[in-house]
C-alpha cells in the first residue's frame, strides 16, 4: 500500500470571507516537492485551491508561502523529512486575495524606492563608448543580483509587519546593487530616496530576512551597509548646504 | 471580494528563536534604564540630603544588578553584530573569531579602567 502524506492548507474564501484549515491526504513520492504536493491536490482532489507557481525550480519566486511556520519556496522544499502534517500557508505580512495567493503591489511599489536602473542613456548624450565592467566590479555587485523577488524576506521582516510603508529587504538589497554598481550615474538621488522616513533608517536588524532568503542575497547586511552610506551621504549633504549658504 | 489583512499579532516575537532575541536585546536597554534612573534618585537625594555617601540599600543593589545585567545582555548581542557589518565581508568563522576577541577586549579594558579608578 502507497504510503500518504497530509498536508494543512489554510484556506480563504474571499466571497464569504471565511479562513479555515483544510487536511488533505495523497500519495507519498520520492523526491516529491510541497509545490508537487499541492498541485496533486488541485488536479485530484480540489480544483478550486488557488496558489501561484511557475517554474518548479527556484528561480522565478511565485511560489513563495509559510511552509511548517516558515516563509520558503514551495518547489524547493521537500515533503520528506518535514513535520507532518505539512502547514501550509499564505505569506505574512501580505493581505490574501484567495487561499494561498496574496496581494504584492505595495511591496513591489517599494521598488520604485530603490531607483533600480543605472540611468545612463538620460546622461549620456550618446552611447559610441563601451561600458566596461571588470569580472571585479561584476563580483561586487553578484550576491544582490541574485534576489528573485519571491518575497519571502518581506514576509519575514516584523518591522514590514508593523509598517507596511517600510522600503523592506528586497527593495534595500536591490538599491544596494545599483549603488555598487559601476554603472552607477545617480547615487545621490538614489540614496536621498533610501534615506526618507520610511527607508533604511526603520531596520532593526533582526536578521529574519537574509535566513528566509532562497537566493542568500543577505539583504540585513546590505540594508546595515546602506545605513551607514545614508549617515555619509546625509552629513556630506549638510556640509554642503552650508558652504553653499 | 475582501481581501483578508494579515497583521502580526501580539506575540509575533515568540515564533521564532531570533525574534524572541531580539526582544531582548531591545528589552535590555530597559533594564539599563532602571539601573540609571537609581542612580540618578541616588545622586539627586545625596544632594537633599546633604550627604556625599552613595546609599547601598537593597533596592539600590537591586536596581544596580538589574542595570548592569541589561548592560551585559545589550554589549554582547551589539559585539556580536559589529563584524556582520564590517564594511569588508568577512568569513563566517572570522566573524566568530572577532566576536570574542571584541569580548575580551572590551572586558579587558573595562576591568583596567576600574582598577585604575579605584587606584586614585
Amino acid at each position: 500500500m502507497a504510503k500518504k502524506i497530509s498536508l494543512k492548507i489554510r484556506r480563504y474564501n474571499p466571497d464569504t470571507q471565511k479562513s479555515h484549515l483544510e487536511e488533505f491526504e495523497i500519495p507519498e513520492k520520492k523526491g516529491m516537492t510541497v509545490l508537487d504536493a499541492v498541485n496533486h491536490i488541485k488536479d485530484t482532489q480540489d480544483s478550486t485551491l488557488a496558489h501561484r507557481w511557475s517554474c518548479r525550480m527556484g528561480i522565478c519566486g511565485s511560489c513563495g508561502t509559510i511552509i511548517n511556520g516558515k516563509p520558503a519556496l514551495m518547489c524547493q522544499t521537500f515533503c520528506e523529512g518535514n513535520k507532518t502534517p505539512i502547514t501550509v500557508e499564505p505569506l505574512r505580512n501580505f493581505p490574501v486575495i484567495k487561499d494561498l495567493i496574496v496581494d504584492t503591489d505595495n511591496a513591489m511599489e517599494h521598488f520604485r524606492t530603490a531607483m533600480p536602473y543605472t540611468d545612463i542613456i538620460n546622461r549620456h548624450a550618446s552611447l559610441d563608448k563601451e561600458m566596461i565592467q571588470t569580472p571585479k566590479q561584476r563580483k561586487k555587485i553578484e550576491q544582490s543580483s541574485q534576489c528573485i523577488k519571491c518575497m519571502l524576506c518581506y514576509s519575514a521582516c516584523p518591522v514590514v509587519g508593523h509598517n507596511p510603508n517600510f522600503i523592506g529587504p528586497a527593495a534595500s538589497a536591490l538599491a544596494y546593487r545599483y549603488l555598487e554598481d559601476n554603472h552607477d550615474e545617480i547615487p545621490n538621488e538614489r540614496m536621498d530616496s533610501l534615506t526618507q522616513k520610511n527607508g533604511v533608517w526603520q531596520c532593526s536588524f533582526i536578521g529574519e530576512c537574509s535566513v528566509v532568503c532562497p537566493k542568500k542575497v543577505d539583504p540585513a547586511i546590505a540594508i546595515q551597509r546602506l545605513k551607514t552610506m545614508g549617515v555619509l551621504h546625509v552629513t556630506k549633504a549638510l556640509i554642503t548646504k552650508k558652504r553653499k549658504k | 471580494m475582501k481581501y483578508l489583512e494579515q497583521k502580526p499579532g501580539h506575540f509575533w516575537w515568540t515564533k521564532n528563536h531570533r525574534y524572541t532575541l531580539y526582544i531582548i536585546r531591545e528589552f535590555s536597554a530597559v533594564l539599563i534604564l532602571i539601573g540609571l534612573i537609581s542612580i540618578i534618585v541616588n545622586i539627586v537625594w545625596n544632594n537633599v540630603e546633604g550627604t556625599k555617601v552613595m546609599s547601598h540599600s537593597a533596592i539600590d543593589n537591586i536596581c544596580a544588578g538589574i542595570g548592569l545585567t541589561g548592560a551585559i545582555i545589550h554589549s554582547l548581542t551589539w559585539l556580536w553584530v559589529m563584524p556582520k557589518i564590517s564594511p569588508i565581508p568577512l568569513p563566517k568563522a572570522v566573524q566568530v573569531i572577532s566576536y570574542f576577541i571584541l569580548i575580551i577586549g572590551t572586558t579587558t579594558v573595562s576591568i583596567l579602567g576600574i582598577f585604575t579608578l579605584l587606584n586614585k
